[in-house]
């Protein structure tokens, strides 16, 4: 949704200039170099499972079919295509064998992005990083012919975005995730159990948080649905201990208020309490990576500041995400 | 409770304020700084099990609250409230009597401090500041002092402020306390005895006989003091010494009244250097003089100054500061001054160049010898081989005089070589000499007189005989020098030596600008007591000094007639007390009379006695104890709301988030 009074910024090769919603990341702020998107035209979405797609396109699938990759062998009946029959084949055995190859169908990339207060929160804010992030993910997707699923959450699921399979669609992902206004604190496992029941078909769910809620519930449960997961951990450089140790007065009291809410904490804060909250940030970070290390899941984790570019083209690409 | 330092209500509103100012502050106090973060999810992992420091300042002002009122508490010096008659009864002792007469000694003595330097009478008021401030309704206190005579200060009264402001104004004074006679003017207080009543004594000196009481009242004796260590300096005076140059000679007595061996330092001072000093040590009791000589400088005043007093074991010091100096007035001295009337004889001339400080005027014999004489402007005369018309009105003495010339002296005869047989050595212008020997040869025999002194006798009479003449001392030698050897001999300079200061004796000093004066005794100003004098600070005869006239001192400035109102003695001299040591001044002008005031009374200056109770009246031993001073209570409520209040703030500084 366009804001009222903004100019529309420069468009840069199909992506359109946008406008955000209130408490929402400004579309105005993104807007990618053609360069970038070039590279990402290279890219493709890897899934570290085979899944069924409805219609075709570029993915490889378990069906097998009218795909260029030499699958199988099957007895000819009656009806198939002739074009698929062996004949060398026929030659050596005097057998009509049909030849089955691998079906090249879509992938569903199911985008799921944390729209809880809590991302509005950093310099930039986690909500813009998850955005672009999520967007450059949906370009890859799309200019792929991929199915692209966008699920904002807070508390639960916000109103998801399926845009049509065209690379320009991008635009309205970031649009989509811009206009949605920031929800409700709570935990991830509701918003993922509402997503497991409404996604008829498997994909690659990336999910886009800062995970400072319970987690481990709502992945399990994409697991199980057997969803290909991909975590990417989004924080702020303002919560970085190192950052945060160097702004803070030692012995200075402090009312500790969350951007979501909740019970403020009064505290005087020193070394101690600094080292501790360094124990705890890194433990978070740790036991998310372990966690995905575990179930061979991706894992991915950025500060806010973090060069976008390098986060995509790189660490996706590291971790085997894109390919 | 009642409080001694301050009204109650003046400590409950002190901590009211105290408790304000907390609260305010409380208020006031600065606000955390509010750090917003994306969610409390590592936070409350952190700090999960902290908490809330809201508490802990609701508590610690608490605490401060309660320590501040503590503190006030303790700025009143609370006492507990008691009821004396309850407290009496209980104890099985007589009912406090409603009407009590506090007798204060005021000598000098009271003004000696202990180790915790406060002095003796300080512990004196505090006891009866005590009293005042537990004073019930119905009761009634008296102050009299025993100054110099013994006066009330204040009648019986209920009015605790005046009986306060009368005992903050107490000083020791500098004669003896007039003991009985404060005891006197209690004892014809009006209105005592129409009830139960009390006359207590504060003292620290011996116990005097015991007054005669109305019915009803009772005497109790309170020994004021412990035993102090003292050194005191208990004679100073200044003289002009003996033989020449003049010299001032000046004698000071140091005393110890202490029980343990001491050490101070002396010093000699006038008013514009210090002559020196010298460190004494002194046994127990022991007395040192010492006597110092020195050259007049222009000085009138000499000082006399114990310093850095300590004695062994703990070097306490010194307890009695008004008998740490003494003071006194220099004698002026006047230059030795010889006349020499002689047709030159060098032996004597000589002889008195040898002789410093001495100014010798040669006259040839004739009419100038004549008119000098007559003039008397010297010590001495030699009259060598002459003799004046008249006798001299000046000390002289002839050598060979003429026989009947006006000199007095008769010749019998003239003798050649005489033996000599006797000599006056004890005469003062023998002293010291031998002449045995003296060879003379030719000399005249004198004819004396009754009263005359036998200087030099041979065997047909005197030839040196030594003669007042209506109080001028003369001396004749019947030889001429140039015809003995006494000039040669080593006894002729000690002669001439002898002769001046034998001459000058009672004349080396003119009379001093003032008298020193014993703080004890009264100092008589004259009239009849209808004037009212006063003493002032003695300025070298350039002073305002004055005898007031008008009032008798009654009504008006009551702090500056108190030492200015005559005291009309048996003699029908008014007298009254010095108000200070040091030098002072009675009368302007002429007739001003400068007085060095010292203390120089052992009385007053042994502070080992311990007081005792001899005479006290059977039912003082039925009497309340004596208020005790502050520190000698086992432990003070003060001390312990200090100590309160200092446990609080160390709860408070742990509680609070610091």
């Amino acid at each position: 949704m366009a804001g009222p009074g903004k100019s529309p910024p420069q468009a840069v090769e199909g992506v359109p200039a946008g406008a955000a919603g209130p408490g929402a990341p400004d579309v105005d702020e993104w807007v990618p170099a053609a360069e970038f998107l070039r590279k990402l035209e290279y890219l493709r979405v890897v899934s570290r499972r085979l899944h069924t797609g409805r219609f075709a396109a570029l993915q490889r699938s378990r069906k097998l079919g009218s795909g260029i990759d030499f699958a199988d062998h099957r007895p000819y009946t009656p009806g198939d295509d002739f074009k698929d029959i062996d004949w060398n084949l026929f030659g050596r055995l005097d057998r009509l064998m049909i030849r089955l190859a691998e079906e090249e169908t879509e992938l569903n990339l199911y985008l799921l992005v944390d729209r809880t207060a809590s991302m509005g929160f950093g310099t930039p804010s986690k909500a813009l990083y998850a955005a672009r992030v999520a967007s450059a993910l949906a370009y890859v997707a799309l200019a792929h012919l991929d199915r692209v699923h966008l699920f904002p959450f807070g508390a639960d699921l916000l109103p998801p975005l399926h845009p049509p399979r065209h690379k320009a669609q991008v635009v309205n992902v970031y649009r989509h995730l811009a206009s949605t206004g920031v929800g409700p604190e709570g935990d991830l496992a509701a918003p993922l159990r509402s997503f497991a029941g409404v996604a008829r078909s498997r994909g690659v769910a990336v999910v886009v948080s800062d995970f400072q809620k319970p987690w481990r519930e709502g992945i399990d449960l994409l697991r199980f649905r057997r969803f290909d997961v991909a975590l990417v951990h989004v924080y702020a450089p303002e919560e970085d201990p190192e950052v945060l140790a160097s702004t803070m007065r030692r012995g200075q009291e402090v009312l500790i208020r969350g951007a979501e809410g909740g019970r403020p904490l009064r505290v005087r804060l020193g070394d101690r309490d600094l080292r501790r909250y360094a124990e705890v940030f890194a433990a978070h970070g740790e036991g998310l990576s372990s966690y995905a290390r575990a179930h061979n899941l991706f894992y991915a984790h950025a500060r806010s500041d973090h060069p976008f570019e390098e986060l995509v083209l790189e660490t996706f690409r590291g971790g085997r995400l894109l390919g | 409770m009642d409080f001694r330092a301050l009204d109650p209500s003046q400590v409950y509103g002190l901590a009211a304020a105290a408790a304000a100012v907390a609260v305010l502050l409380f208020l006031l106090r600065p606000r955390p700084k509010a750090v917003v973060v994306p969610s409390m999810f590592f936070w409350d992992q952190v700090v999960s099990r902290r908490r809330d420091p809201r508490w802990r300042e609701a508590l610690a002002l608490v605490l401060q609250v309660l320590a501040l009122a503590a503190m006030a508490f303790a700025l009143g010096d609370p006492a507990p409230r008691d009821d004396p008659g309850e407290a009496a009864s209980a104890a099985g002792r007589p009912v406090r009597p409603a009407d009590r007469v506090a007798v204060v000694d005021l000598s000098p003595s009271l003004d000696a401090r202990g180790a915790d330097g406060r002095t003796r009478l300080d512990a004196v008021r505090d006891a009866l500041l005590r009293d005042v401030n537990l004073l019930a309704d119905g009761e009634r206190l008296a102050l009299v002092v025993a100054a110099d005579r013994g006066r009330v200060a204040v009648p019986l009264t209920s009015d605790v402020r005046r009986l306060a402001l009368a005992l903050r104004s107490l000083r020791p004074g500098l004669a003896r306390a007039d003991v009985p006679g404060a005891l006197a003017a209690a004892s014809a207080l009006p209105g005592l005895g129409e009830r139960p009543a009390e006359v207590r004594l504060y003292t620290d000196g011996d116990a005097p006989q015991p007054p005669s009481l109305p019915a009803g009242a009772r005497y109790v004796l309170h020994p004021v003091g412990e035993p102090l260590d003292n050194l005191a300096v208990t004679a100073l005076d200044a003289r002009a010494s003996e033989g020449l140059p003049a010299q001032h000679e000046a004698l000071v007595r140091v005393r110890s009244f202490a029980s343990r061996p001491a050490e101070a330092t002396l010093s000699i001072e006038t008013a514009r250097e210090v002559l020196g000093s010298q460190r004494l040590r002194l046994a127990p009791g022991e007395t040192v003089e010492r006597v110092y000589r020195f050259f007049p400088r222009g000085d009138e005043t000499l000082e006399a100054a114990l310093r850095d007093v300590a004695f062994e074991g703990d070097g306490g010091g010194d307890a009695l500061a008004g008998d740490d100096r003494a003071y006194a007035f220099l004698q002026p001295l006047s230059p030795a001054r010889v006349l020499l009337i002689s047709r030159g004889n060098l032996y004597l001339e000589k002889a008195l160049a040898l002789i410093p400080g001495l100014a010798v005027t040669r006259v040839p014999a004739g009419p100038a010898a004549e008119s000098e004489l007559a003039a008397g402007g010297a010590d001495l005369a030699f009259l060598d081989g002459w003799a004046p018309g008249r006798p001299p009105r000046i000390p002289s003495i002839y050598f060979n005089p003429p026989p009947g010339s006006a000199s007095g002296f008769a010749v019998l005869r003239r003798v050649e070589t005489p033996v000599t047989t006797d000599w006056a050595l004890d005469h003062p212008l023998l002293r010291h000499l031998m002449l045995r020997d003296l060879n003379i040869a030719l000399t005249s025999v004198f004819e004396p007189r009754p009263g005359d002194t036998r200087l030099v006798g041979t065997a047909g009479g005197p030839i040196a005989l030594a003669r007042d003449l209506s109080g001028t001392p003369v001396v004749a030698f019947g030889f001429d020098l140039g015809d003995s050897d006494l000039p040669l001999r080593v006894a002729f300079p000690q002669l001439v030596y002898n002769a001046v200061t034998w001459a000058r004796e009672g004349r080396a000093v003119g009379g001093a600008p003032g008298r020193t004066w014993l703080a004890r005794d009264l100092v008589p100003v004259g009239g009849t007591g209808a004037a009212v004098a006063r003493l002032v600070p003695w300025t070298g005869g350039k002073d305002e000094a004055a005898v007031d006239g008008g009032a008798d001192g009654e009504g008006g400035d009551a702090e500056a007639h108190r030492w200015s109102r005559p005291r009309p003695t048996g003699d029908g001299v008014a007298r009254i007390e010095a108000p200070r040591l040091g030098f002072l001044s009675v009368g302007a002008g002429e007739a001003a009379r400068p007085l060095a005031v010292n203390l120089f009374d052992p009385e007053e200056s042994d502070l080992r006695r311990v007081p005792v109770r001899e005479g006290v009246d059977p039912a003082a031993a039925e009497g309340p104890p004596l208020p005790r001073p502050h520190r000698e209570e086992p432990v003070a409520p003060w001390l312990l709301l200090s100590a309160l209040a200092l446990g609080v703030l160390l709860v408070e500084y742990a509680v609070g988030a610091r």
